[in-house]
């Protein structure tokens, strides 16, 4: 202990023994609330997991993987909707790709921005924009915004129109991902995308020069919208 | 796991018997009620158990005393704020010497002159000696707070004193 100055008098004054305990009872009554706090957890967690398959309009979550998100992820999660809540009371949709090593939530909220929150073995990723789709209702395709951190790094961005499906060609190889439905305040039908790139090793940087083409097809392979647009 | 239970709880009677007197002592210092005090410590105790299997090889103490500390400012904070300081000081169940009451009596009265954060910090720091490092993450604040904190009090201590004696 550190030399501190001395008390003008003693806090230690005699006394008798406290009166006596009932351990059996406090260890019973200890017992119950560690039972009922694992209750609750338990429902808390079953309640959370129903919460993002209900509001999920893709609840794609049946691959085996593991996420190992962070364990921060929750409360940042929570933090980050309740500055951006979505427009449409919850209103998320759950983005889970083939990789299990990340799964993010999507919403549109109030203000019309397009909102990500990311989350993956080492960390999180959120962000609000803009999606810089066409004004109006006319199908359109926005250019992505590119998440580099954590272990695969991902092309994200935003469909209007009836699209189920996108197919990109970026550093010359088409892939082709689904969209997944984001919840709107009106009837206009949007939908994520979300394009895992090669490896850094492969392609240690990325330019949005690399996409060459963009084309968001409805189930039907009917073309919705194109990216450059055809003249 | 099943087996490690009785253990555990063996561990927990071992903390029990190791502590109670400090700890009731310590809550008596903060709250100035001695039946509270131990009202309070037996509450911090169940809280302790219930997390035993996480905290038994850790700092338990440390973790009731946050307990009580944190019970004594939630009582502290539901009493009215209407509420007068009067001469009853909790009067202590049976068993005390005369000698005992007016020694408590009089710390008692001298801790009264403190605010509740002036008192934790006196309390923490002079009877469970703790560090002010311990202190302010105890009592949820910075060491530097402790500090200035402890100095203010110590003064309003000694001015207290000072007038006692002058009064005698």
């Amino acid at each position: 202990m550190a030399e501190y100055e001395l008390l003008p008098f003693d806090l230690g004054y005699g006394e008798p023994v406290p009166r006596s305990l009932d351990l059996a009872f406090l260890k019973t009554v200890g017992k119950r609330r560690r039972n009922r706090r694992r209750l609750t957890l338990a429902a808390g967690s079953a309640f959370a997991f129903l919460v993002v398959v209900t509001v999920g309009l893709q609840p794609t979550l049946n691959h085996g993987g593991s996420v190992g998100s962070s364990p921060a992820a929750p409360a940042v999660a929570r933090e980050f909707l309740r500055e951006n809540p979505p427009a449409v009371a919850g209103g998320l949709s759950v983005l889970d790709t083939a990789n299990s090593d990340w799964k993010g939530l999507a919403w549109l909220d109030a203000g019309g921005r397009f909102c990500i929150f990311r989350y993956h073995v080492g960390g999180v990723w959120h962000e609000c924009h803009f999606s810089g789709l066409a004004d109006g209702t006319r199908p359109s395709i926005s250019l992505p915004i590119i998440d580099t951190d954590g272990v695969q790094r991902v092309l994200l961005g935003v469909v209007r129109g009836p699209a189920t499906s996108v197919q990109l060609t970026r550093f010359g190889q088409t892939v082709s991902v689904p969209l997944v439905p984001l919840v709107t305040s009106d009837a206009t039908r949007e939908g994520v995308y979300t394009v895992p790139l090669p490896a850094a090793t492969e392609h240690p940087s990325f330019a949005s020069s690399d996409i060459t083409s963009f084309i968001a097809t409805d189930a039907d392979g009917r073309v919705v919208a194109r990216w450059p647009e055809a003249r | 796991v099943r087996g490690e239970r009785p253990a555990l709880d063996a561990s927990f009677d071992v903390f029990v018997l190791g502590t109670r007197r400090r700890l009731v002592h310590l809550a008596d210092l903060l709250v100035g009620d001695r039946g509270l005090a131990e009202d309070f410590v037996q509450e911090s105790y169940v809280r302790a158990y219930s997390v035993w299997a996480r905290i038994h090889d850790g700092h338990p103490e440390a973790y009731t005393r946050r307990c009580l500390v944190n019970l004594s400012h939630d009582w502290r904070r539901r009493r009215s704020s209407a509420e007068l300081p009067t001469d009853d000081l909790g009067d202590p169940a049976g068993g005390w010497e005369a000698e005992q009451v007016l020694a408590r009596m009089s710390v008692l009265r001298s801790l009264a002159v403190l605010t509740e954060r002036e008192r934790q910090v006196i309390v923490l720091r002079y009877y469970a000696e703790l560090s002010e490092a311990q202190i302010g993450h105890e009592i949820g604040c910075a060491a530097g707070t402790v500090k200035s904190t402890a100095a203010r009090a110590l003064k309003r201590l000694r001015t207290q004193a000072a007038l006692d004696r002058e009064v005698l």
